[in-house]
This record gives structure tokens, sequence and C-alpha cells, in this order.
């Protein structure tokens, strides 16, 4: 290898660094611009969804917090998405606890048939729920769509809890056992105080599961319990003006809060 | 977590289901489902609102896009959840035999013979004459299109054009334009030959066509530069001109005269409120305020004399707009529709 | 959203302690599993079992046929069927009329043979209306009902358990004498949806590995801090509904929106494209949902490989370009298929963002199950294509867990 090839080599090497980087900033921008783009767009002064912005106004977030259908469909969504996050983390958490003291075989079939939610397509889960809720008048009712969220959310609850009680001590189990304490009262004093990050990331995963749901709330919800996505799709299928994306820029803000806040509950994690 | 950190998250789980519970029996409001955007709009001020105010029944409104199959499967599973629905002719046209509606009974609504002729059916009662149409944005086409041949010329007119998602009018705009008579359209579409020269006219601009669903929708493409023309129902492009000012244009030519209808699914939960609402809103001064929000006709005659009649220019029924029509016959599409809108579906994912 | 991170992050292992515990402890475990397996059970596992069954069969027209799905039934098909036979078929449709569901009968008899429609229609009318039908009245109704074919096709759609939603799904039907044959030109939409569906997939995920791999690598090679905040750019998207990032598509694809208008301003494009309502605009959305997908499984690969392999590699003279594709490469494959397997089930069951962003032919699986529920409320048919839905997802996943699965590995 001669010294030309190789300042040759080193330039080349340079642009190729150089383009890399290029290539790279444009994708993290491809990531995030679509996301960025819609929030301005809340506050456009006119009815249009372009820029630049014709005027800097809050008519819209006015017009969706005095609206009766976006309101009915927000308290939809607080209604399910919390009863979701309660039913779900207490059945997950003790869920993951039980599993973690299984044999190994036996746990690695119940988790697979607990964690199936999350690899059937939505469409399917839907249908499927659809046809066996109308036949037990649970179509149409809150019920119906909170048992399918809970459904949907167990899972996130479960594979984070157990992530969390992966470091757990359990030699911790046998010293409370030897001094007399029950199972339940290990488990509320010993246990539920070290994997309570876990316990709290997984009602987080549980809430937003709920709360980002269209596909079961089209298909088994009825009008009463119309969700704030839904009726979100129906908006955007017939009139896309700046509502819509007051309501887009309020669901962004939840889940940035709530990624927040799974990102302090895991810092607080003493693992 | 302490004991009673734990004995709280049961309250509150408790709390939240008995509140889902109660939710779902909420008393004293009415579901209406209507057709969304402007129209519904228009509806909400002049129907539902003084309507909640007058009786303190609440308004729940939903929207659609008339699809039977929604009102079909609430009936099927004897849980309707709709009490009463704004409905085309098309739906009636089958689904009064089918059993999806309530038969009428007029004396809790209004006097059936004010209404116009073919607008006062045993299970439903016309709200609106409305119109399928096609319009343009003026500022976007070099000529102006003038009738509905224009819709398949993409020589003289090139750019994309908005139609119903559906097979209705579309059909028999393709046939018009191929040729056949608007009198004779019905007779060839009822033959197999007949379904195939619509479909191949359709097929010449099957590449240039953004299929809207919702009536809000053409207004929206236009003014979204998304077509350069598009079907669409009249009052909606009228609100769009007289309202926003939108630079758009309604050709008449071959306007698919309907009514629009309430109408009480069959085994609604409600049917006394349901009554009360269809009364409410057949009453013919009520009725004429609707013509201010969207440009259709009313369909109690009483109501036709109080309206101003500068409004009365911009409804479909105004004779300069009536010179040349296509009689929607809603019958025909009772019978065929069904097998036509699988073909037509299955025309449009291939 | 969030679910590859959660499929990919493996369940930990069993410790020793919990292997070794005794049969009562198991028990005690056992039952804290209990609610959850119970609920998962009845609420998840029973109804897809249920929808399974329901792509085979069709209750609601054999509970409207309950007096001559038995005749029907037995009936050898070569001649007309008996008098009796008749009289059942009559009193079922008096019946089917009464309860207005005639209709339902004749629509879905139509799907068998569509000419049968109406004269089911005029029969079922007949047999409601006084004095009735007599066997000899329905054959003379219409000719169609002196064929036998045609009650070879009442007598199908009498079955309890019927294969053809199974075969529409593939484009299939049965003929008259019962063989399995394509469906008309005009009828055909599955297998091109299916071939659409898997070309989409594969489209993405493509694109989101050719997206996701070099920029995994870059942020791999930035400080922590920068790390950090890169991934923030992936992680924020990540985060966000599927539903509003398919609407910010909407809005910044438009004719008039920031795509167009940006590269108009640019002078890339002197008019504008058209993007929504189209297939790449689906795909675009796509690749913006799913390449976080991609990615971090990949990213979470490449943090693991030691700088050691490519150095060595270096000092033994290999050139930056070979050491990179033939040393360090090879090491984040597991990556990059636990990453891409992800993306393509995914991608398999989309429904809201070609439901938006794409045109009537730009529909995948998903779409015709919402299609036959809400639109032909053919239930049968929504659950078949379901099936062929949920089979393929399953079968991909298999293949996921076994790149994913250390186990699975191990017995390799």
């Amino acid at each position: 290898m001669n010294a030309t090839a190789s300042s040759n080599e080193a330039v080349s090497t340079r642009i190729f660094r150089a383009l890399m980087a290029v290539f790279c900033i444009a994708v993290l921008l491809f990531l995030i611009t679509p996301v960025i783009a819609v929030i301005p767009l809340s506050f456009n002064a006119e009815p249009y969804l372009t820029y630049p912005l014709a005027g800097v106004s809050l008519r819209w977030y006015a017009t969706v917090f005095t609206s009766d259908n976006w309101l009915h469909a927000l308290k939809s969504s607080l209604i399910v998405a919390t009863a979701t996050t309660l039913i779900a983390t207490p059945l997950g958490t003790f869920a993951a606890f039980g599993l973690m003291q299984l044999g190994s075989r036996t746990r690695r079939i119940v988790t697979g048939l607990l964690l199936l939610p999350l690899a059937v397509p939505a469409v399917v889960v839907a249908l499927a729920l659809y046809i066996s809720f109308s036949r037990v008048g649970l179509a149409n009712s809150y019920a119906g769509l909170i048992i399918a969220h809970t459904a949907l959310a167990t899972p996130f609850v479960v594979v984070t809890v157990s992530a969390t009680l992966a470091s757990f001590d359990y030699t911790l189990l046998r010293a409370a056992a030897s001094l007399g304490s029950g199972p339940i009262r290990t488990f509320r004093r010993v246990v539920l105080p070290l994997i309570r990050p876990g316990v709290i990331s997984g009602g987080l995963f549980a809430f937003i599961t709920s709360w980002d749901d269209v596909i079961i709330a089209l298909f088994i919800a009825g009008p009463q319990q119309r969700t704030l996505p839904r009726q979100m799709f129906s908006g955007l299928r017939e009139q896309l003006d700046p509502s819509i994306m007051v309501v887009a820029t309020l669901m962004i803000a939840v889940s940035v809060v709530l990624a927040l806040l799974v990102f302090v509950a895991k810092r607080k994690s003493p693992a | 977590m302490n004991r009673n950190n734990g004995r709280l998250l049961v309250a509150a789980a408790t709390a939240a289901l008995v509140m889902a519970t109660a939710q779902a029996r909420a008393a004293e409001s009415l579901t209406v489902t209507s057709w969304g955007g402007g129209y519904q709009e228009g509806q909400k001020k002049v129907y539902f609102d003084p309507f909640a105010a007058k009786t303190g029944i609440k308004i729940v409104e939903e929207s659609y896009s008339g699809e039977n199959a929604k009102i079909k499967a609430q009936v099927d599973a004897d849980d309707v959840t709709w009490d009463v629905v704004d409905v085309d002719s098309n739906m009636i046209a089958t689904g009064c035999d089918e059993g999806l509606f309530e038969v009428l009974d007029y004396s809790k609504i209004a006097d059936r013979s004010k209404f116009v002729e073919g607008s006062a059916t045993d299970c439903a009662i016309g709200t609106i004459v409305v119109t399928t149409v096609f319009a343009y944005d003026t500022t976007v086409l070099p000529q102006a299109p003038s009738a509905v041949t224009d819709i398949f010329d993409l020589e003289k007119l090139p750019g994309k054009r908005g139609l119903w998602k559906r097979p209705y009018v579309n059909l028999e705009w393709a046939l018009i334009a191929d040729g056949v008579a608007a009198k004779d359209v019905y007779t060839t579409l009822a033959t197999p030959e007949g379904v195939d020269r619509a479909f191949k006219k359709l097929d010449t601009i099957k590449k240039d066509v953004v299929w809207w669903e919702a009536g809000a929708q053409p207004a929206q493409l236009l003014a979204d530069k998304e077509v350069v023309m598009s079907s669409a129902w009249s009052g909606r492009i009228q609100a769009a001109i007289s309202t926003d000012k939108k630079p758009f244009k309604i050709v008449w030519d071959a306007q698919a005269l309907d009514f629009n209808f309430w109408a009480i699914p069959k085994g609604a939960k409600h049917l006394e409120d349901s009554y009360k609402f269809i009364a409410f809103a057949s009453d013919a001064a009520t009725m004429a305020e609707q013509s201010k929000y969207s440009a259709y006709g009313p369909t109690n005659s009483d109501a036709a004399k109080l309206i101003a009649p500068a409004v009365l220019e911009t409804l479909p029924t105004a004779p300069e707009h009536m010179k040349s029509i296509l009689v929607y016959d809603a019958k025909f599409w009772g019978e065929h529709g069904e097998d036509l809108t699988k073909r037509f579906n299955n025309w449009l994912a291939q | 959203m969030t679910q590859a991170a959660i499929i990919a992050s493996d369940m930990p292992p069993a410790s020793p302690a919990a292997d070794r515990s005794g049969r009562r402890k198991r028990r005690n475990a056992l039952l804290l599993v209990l609610p959850l397996l119970i609920f998962t059970l009845v609420s998840f596992v029973a109804p897809i079992v249920i929808m399974l069954a329901r792509g085979v069969s069709e209750p609601e027209i054999t509970r409207l046929l309950p007096l001559s799905r038995g005749p029907l039934a037995t009936w050898d098909g070569t001649a007309l069927p008996s008098d009796d036979t008749l009289a059942a078929v009559i009193a079922d449709l008096a019946a089917a009329q009464r309860q207005r569901q005639a209709a339902t009968i004749a629509k879905r008899l139509a799907a068998i043979r569509s000419d049968l429609r109406q004269p089911l229609l005029a029969a079922a009318r007949a047999a409601a209306t006084p004095p009735g039908l007599t066997p000899e009245g329905l054959l003379a109704l219409d000719t169609v009902w002196r064929d036998p074919a045609s009650w070879r096709a009442l007598a199908e759609l009498a079955q309890p358990f019927t294969d053809r939603y199974l075969l529409q799904t593939l484009d299939l039907t049965r003929n008259a004498s019962g063989e399995i044959v394509s469906v008309p030109d005009n009828q055909a939409i599955f297998l091109a949806a299916l071939g659409r569906t898997f070309g989409i997939g594969l489209a993405v995920t493509l694109i989101t590995l050719v997206l996701g791999y070099p920029l995994a690598y870059f942020i791999c090679q930035q400080s922590p801090g920068l790390q950090r905040f890169m991934l923030l750019f992936v992680l924020l998207p990540f985060w966000t509904s599927v539903l509003v990032r398919t609407a910010a598509w909407l809005v910044v694809l438009q004719t008039n929106g920031l795509v167009n208008d940006t590269l108009m301003a640019l002078h890339v494009i002197g008019e504008p494209l058209k993007l929504v309502y189209t297939r790449s605009g689906t795909i675009l959305g796509m690749v913006h949902i799913q390449l976080p997908f991609t990615l971090l499984p990949i990213y979470s690969v490449m943090q693991t490989i030691s700088p050691v392999y490519v150095r060595a590699a270096r000092s033994l003279g290999a050139t930056p370009t070979a050491a990179f594709w033939r040393v360090y490469v090879p090491q984040t494959l597991p990556g990059v298929a636990a990453g891409c397997l992800l993306t393509f089930i995914l991608c398999l069951g989309y429904y809201i963002t070609p439901a938006i962003l794409g045109g009537p032919a730009d529909q995948m699986l998903s779409y015709y199950v919402a299609y036959y529920l809400n639109n032909e409320i053919n239930w049968s048919m929504a659950a078949a294509v379901s099936t062929v839905l949920l089979v393929l997802t399953i079968l991909f996943y298999i293949a996921y867990s076994w790149f994913t699965d250390p186990t699975a590995k191990a017995t390799r």
C-alpha cells in the first residue's frame, strides 16, 4: 500500500462518512418532521392545513373544547383507558409474579398463551370480539370495550413486570416466609415495593394501548362509547380541518407525557 | 405500596366499572345519525340543539355514509343503538321490506298530505330534496365543463375527478356519457350488456378518479386541489360557494334528483322520543330553516313557502336547474343494488 | 405501537430458586397466573376459536332453514327433491318471510348462483301469502325450480359447514358439479389482495432496512449523550399513535401539503405530485410507522458488538469495506432478521394507514375483513379472510420466535 493510495482512501472515507451523516440526519428528520408538523397547524387562524400559517389563533382549541362530540369522545377515552389500566395492571402483575415461579416448561407455554394478543392483527381480534360480544350483549357497551382493551393491554404489563422481576432476589421470599409472613403480606410488603417501577411502566403501557386504539373501537363500540381516536378517524375521512390537528396535538402530548413517565419509572428502578 | 394504596386501587377499579355501566345507561338521550360534515352541522343548529332545548332530550350525534349494513347489523343483533337515521331512498327501497325500519305512525308526526309526492313513505318521511351533481373549481380548469360527458373526457379536461365510492349515479352517468338517453338509462342498466357498457366507460377514467365516501369530502377535495372536478350532493358545494366563498361552480346537467328521509331502525329503544324528534323536524317552520345551512329543497310543501327567494334560487328544484335531469330510480336500485354494488367493489379493487 | 420493543426484550430466564421450589409453591404460583389465564382464554382465545368456526359455517342461514336442512342434506341431488322436502322448504321460506329474513337467504343464495335471488324472494313472498304454496305451486312458480342444479345450490346453503368462504379467499369456487374452479374474472380480488399485502409488506420491510441499518450504525458510533438525543427522534414518533401519524402524513402529503410545497419551492418538481390516495403514500406512511420496529432490534444488537473483531480484521490486512461486510455485518444479522420479520409481520395486519392514505386498489387483507363485516354484513366471509390473515401471521410469528429465542438456537 503506497502513500497516495492510503491518502486517497482517507479522502474517500471522509467523503463517505460525510454522506453517511447527511443520510442519517435526513432519516432522523423524516421520522420527526410529520409528527412535529401537525402541531403548528392546530393554531392556524384559518380552516386550512397548509403552510405558511395565515395567523396564529386558539379558535380550533375553542372549537374542540366546546364541541359535544369531541368532549364526549374525550370522556369515553378517559373512562375506557382508566378502567383498562386499573384492571390490566393487577391482572398482569400477579400473572408475571406467578410465571416467575413456574417450571420453565410450563412457564414457556403459559407465557406464549398470555402474550398471544400481541401477535394477532388488530382487525382479526376486533372481528373475533365483535362476533362473540354481540352474542352476549357486550357489543356497543363500555364493559365490552374495556374487556377488549384489557385483553390487548395485559401482555404489555406481563412483559414489563417480568423484566423487572428478572433482577428480583428470590431469597427474600424465603426470608420473609421464615419470618412468618404469609404470601399475600410478603407480596405487598416485600415484592411490590421492589418491582413498583415495572408495575408503573406496565400500567402506563396499558393506558396507552387503550388510549391509542382505533380498530377495536371502530368495530365494537357504539355511538355512546365513541372514543377520541374513533372520532378522529371519522373526522379524517370527512372533514379535515385544524380541529383534527388539535386532537392530534393533544394525543401527541399525552404520548410524550406517558413516555416520560415510563422513562422516569425506569430510572427509579432499583435494578 | 402499603395496604391503603392497595384498597384504593381496588376501590378505584370498582368505581371505574360502576361509572362505565352507569354511562351505558345514560338517561334521556337520543342517538341521531346523519351524513356528517356541514350538512349535519346545519342539522345540529336547526334540529338537534333546539330539540334538546325544547324537550330536555340530549342528542348524541353519529355520522355515517349511507351504509345500510350498519343498520342491518344492529337490527339483526337486536341491539339497536341508533334511534333516528337520516337515510336515502336506496336504503328504504329495500330496507322497508326487509324489516330494517319501523313502519311510521303518521298521526304522531305530521300531515302526510302536505309532503311532496314520493317523500312520505311507509317507513320514512322526507326531510330534504337532494341531488347529485358535479362541480368544479373555476380557477383550475382551462375550460368550463358543461355536461356529464366532460367527466369522461380526459383529453379536454385532464386531471383527477372525484366520484362517490358507490355505483349509484356513477353507472347512470357513464351510460349517459356513452350516448344513452337519460330516460333509457335504467332499462339499459337492467341488462348485462348495459352493465358491461357502463363499467367499460368507467374504465376509461378509472386511473384518474379519487373516490370519496363521505358527503363532506368533495368540497374538501376541490378546496385542497386534489381533484379538478367532483360529483357531489349539491348542498355541500353550495355551502362552500356561499359560506366559504370558494370559486366552485355546479354543473346541473343530468342532476340525479332524490330525497333524504328520517327513519327509525326497527327495535330502536326510545321510540316515543324518536317520534317526538321526527315530528319536530318535520314541522314546516323548522324545516324551512334547514335550507339556510344546506341548499336542499324542503319536502314539506308548507316549508317551501317560508323560504327566501334568494335561497330558493340555489336549490336543486329551481327551474333553472331542472332543464336536464336524471330521474333517479330507487326501485331499480332496490332490485339490482346488491349485485351492482358487489360488481362495483370488485371492479374498484382490481 | 410499542409491541416490538417488548416482544424483542425476551422473557428473562427462570431463577434457579424458582426451579427448585416445591409443588405447593408451584400451585400458589399457578393461582397467581390463573386470573389472567382465564381472562385471556375467555375474552381472547375463545372468541378467536368462535371466529375460526364462523369462517366455515353460517349459523344465521342454517338457523333460517330448520325444517328443510335435514331433508336437503339427505336428498341425492339428481332428480328433483321429494314433495315432503319441498313442503319443508316452503314452510321455512314462509317463516323467513314473516321474520323479514327472506332477503338474507336470497342474498347468500345469490352468492352461490346469482340468478336465484329474485326467484327465491318471489317464492318466499308466495309462501307467506295466504293460501300459501303447494310443492307443485313452487315448481310452477319459476323454471329455475324445475332444475335440480338450483336445489343443489339451496342444499349447499343449508349445510352446517361449508368451505366456500375459505375457497373464495383464494378466488376459487365450486361449479355446478362440485369441482373447485376459479371464480369469474370480475370477482377475482383476493389473490391480488394477498399479493398486494405481501408486496407492500416486503417493500416496507426493505425500505425500513435500507433506512434503518445505516442509521442504527451511525447512532451506535456517537457519544452516549448524542445517542440518547438521536434516539429521541426515533422514540417520539414511536410513542405516538398510528392514527395520529397517519393523519400527519395525510396533511403533509396533500397536493398543497408540506412535501409538495417544499419540492416546488426547491424547483425539484414543476407541479404537485399525487401522493395521497396512492400506493406510494401508503408505503411512505407505513415506512414511517415501521422504521423504529426495524431499527431498534438492529441497534440493540449493534450495541453489544465489540469493536475488537473489526480491529483484528483490519490489522490482518482487510480493507475497511471488507472488514465491515465480512466481519461486522454478519454479527448484526440476528438483529436484522428480528427487526425485519417483526416489521413484515406487523405490516400484514395494516388497516388504518392504507384506509386513509391509499386508494381502493391499495387495500390490504385487513380491509376486506372490515368490508365484509361493515358493508356486506357477511360475518362468515369476514371470518374466512381473518383466518387467512391469522394463519399467515402465525407462520411468520413462529419464524420470528425461532430467530429471537435463544433456547431455539441452542437446540439448533
